[in-house]
């Protein structure tokens, strides 16, 4: 057994952990997008990481977060809280709980790359210690912006999409999510401030893009770079970060490679 | 089972399920009633006397749920997730519990659950013995079962829904008293969708009511797919159906075709909607087809939840 059963976290919405039987060195946190959930946007993640050696000493944390709720500055807020609180080990279930992790992954998909930059900047500027043990690998993100109106009626999990397109567009995130918005100004202004900085390894993202994504735009972003020379082919913005076991492993080989 | 595993299994459950504010809340109200002797009117059957007390609603929403803690429990002693022996306190606290009278009266013929009924045999069967990958599979579906169901019990907006499935209904504002009924009609006309849309403040109930509609649909997918997964054990299927029982038999029995009507309105409303403007029409025409497969899923899911063969672990177990 690599890790626990799986462990609700009162953080955020629908928070699960699956942490590590033996002591952790790193955790890898999974930010979900506009209307995802928790665990199941990541799809095959849960099932896959607990199996695979080499997260066998990682912490996986699976941070739900209520997406129409907010600006993305808000979720950012939230999420930076969770970010402090838990990047100290702690288990509930495990006995012995090390003071700290050695590395900590933030995937993030989509709307989800917005709220964990914002958060790794406002870390930054509070100076948290832990915030040099980031690294950002992000999924399709939308901090070019997103098409609005692609966003709602296609990119929507399951049913939602349904009623979705049809009630959301008076949702402030939706505002945060149009090209040129204050909300992505901002964040790439900030970024850029820590271009040529002891920071920018933080906030320099590993990118995976889906070609033709129907979504979010894609184009480099400040000084992140691209995690596979080309967007994948074949994948779409919502399925770029689900893997699939033995058919796409790309987003798993990814992050263990960072660890 | 390797007992390490099997003890933090029963930890996680605990601390998953049984440590939760309104779990504490019911126990002590449960040991409180039982003293001043108000157990037997407090979980009365509805039918025999309404329930109207705020605090009495509240009494039986918390006791539903320590109920239902000991259901999971079940669940995970029946389909092999944990084996006994169980910790004691869990024994022993579940063994006063469901061994109530009035309690047992509750969970056997005001409300039947055949959970809670076996809860006895199961924390008292032998262990079973060996993990063979088959049951790793199932032991992982039945975690992802969990977190569904979590994600359930604590959504409110699919609370306020179930609520209006359940024959009830909200004052709203200028709408009035806003039933099932009426839910579907504003959800098949864009114009009044229009209209909450543009003042979502007003129309802030209507809008989790509409929420919380299309959040139990994509339970119900999820929860027929998981179902769908492990339909090769018999045995783990009919506990997992069983898990959500009380909701699964009303969908048979009235609120399958309640929910039917909605999809069909909403399938109405689909076709209908066009754009304005310049806007483009391929998100348009690909959102119209792709909700009309999400809609064929969804009436798909209910059917595969209402199948009569669901209803099998009391036939399963020899009740």
């Amino acid at each position: 057994m690599y890790h626990y059963p799986i462990e609700f976290i009162p953080e955020g919405k629908n928070s699960a952990a699956y942490y590590s039987a033996d002591p952790p060195k790193n955790l890898v946190v999974f930010v979900h997008g506009f209307r995802g959930a928790s665990v199941e946007t990541w799809n095959d993640f849960a099932n896959a990481l607990p199996l695979t050696p080499g997260f066998c000493r990682s912490d996986i944390i699976y941070y739900g977060y209520d997406s129409m709720e907010g600006q993305a500055f808000d979720q950012a807020a939230d999420f930076l809280a969770f970010l402090d609180r838990h990047s100290t080990p702690r288990s509930a279930l495990r006995p012995d709980n090390p003071p700290v992790y050695e590395k900590i992954i933030i995937c993030a998909h989509s709307l989800g790359s917005i709220v964990a930059r914002f958060a790794l900047l406002e870390s930054i500027k509070a100076g948290f210690a832990w915030r040099k043990q980031c690294k950002l690998v992000l999924f399709a993100p939308a901090h070019n912006g997103a098409r609005v109106q692609s966003l709602l009626m296609l990119s929507l999990p399951g049913f939602y999409k349904v009623l979705g397109s049809l009630l959301m567009y008076n949702r402030p995130v939706i505002d945060d999510l149009r090209p040129g918005s204050p909300a992505l100004v901002k964040l790439e202004s900030e970024t850029q401030k820590y271009r040529d900085t002891g920071e920018a390894p933080i906030l320099s993202a590993q990118v995976l893009h889906a070609f033709g994504d129907k979504v979010v735009h894609n184009a480099p972003f400040c000084y992140d770079t691209f995690c596979t020379g080309n967007p994948v082919r074949g994948r779409s913005h919502v399925s770029i970060c689900k893997p699939e076991m033995g058919i796409y492993d790309t987003p798993i080989q990814i992050i263990e490679a960072l660890l | 089972m390797n007992q390490q595993i099997n003890d933090i299994r029963f930890k996680a459950l605990a601390l998953n399920f049984r440590q939760l504010p309104y779990i504490g809340r019911a126990a002590a109200a449960f040991e409180k009633a039982k003293e001043t002797g108000e157990l037997a009117t407090l979980l009365r059957f509805h039918g025999d006397e309404a329930i109207n007390l705020t605090e009495e609603l509240y009494f039986r929403d918390d006791m539903d749920f320590f109920i239902g803690y000991y259901a999971i429990v079940t669940a995970a002693l029946l389909t092999g997730y944990v084996s006994a022996p169980a910790p004691a306190d869990l024994v022993a606290e579940g063994m006063a519990l469901l061994g109530n009278e009035h309690v047992a009266r509750y969970y056997t013929e005001y409300y039947p659950l055949i959970l809670p009924q076996v809860f006895k045999t199961a924390v008292l069967s032998p262990a079973a013995t060996g993990k063979d990958l088959a049951q790793q599979e199932l032991d992982r579906q039945f975690e992802l079962l969990l977190l569904l169901l979590r994600s359930r019990m604590k959504d409110e907006d699919i609370d306020s829904f179930l609520f209006l499935l359940d024959d009830g209904a909200f004052r709203v504002g200028n709408l009035g008293w806003v039933d099932i009924a009426r839910l579907w009609d504003l959800i098949g006309d864009n114009r009044e969708l229009q209209k909450i849309r543009e003042e979502p403040v007003k129309y802030q109930q209507v809008l989790s009511l509409i929420s919380g509609f299309s959040k139990f649909i994509n339970y119900l997918n999820e929860y027929a797919a998981l179902l769908k997964r492990a339909s090769y054990n018999p045995l783990w299927h009919a506990v997992a159906w069983e898990l959500e029982g009380y909701w699964f038999t009303r969908l048979k029995t009235k609120s399958g075709d309640t929910l039917k009507q909605g999809l069909q309105r909403l399938g109405e409303l689909v076709r209908a909607v066009s754009m304005s403007g310049n806007e483009s029409n391929e998100p348009l025409e690909e959102w119209q087809s792709a909700s009309a497969g999400e809609l064929v899923q969804a009436g798909e899911s209910l059917n595969y939840l209402m199948q009569e063969e669901h209803q099998s672990l009391a036939q399963q177990l020899n009740l």
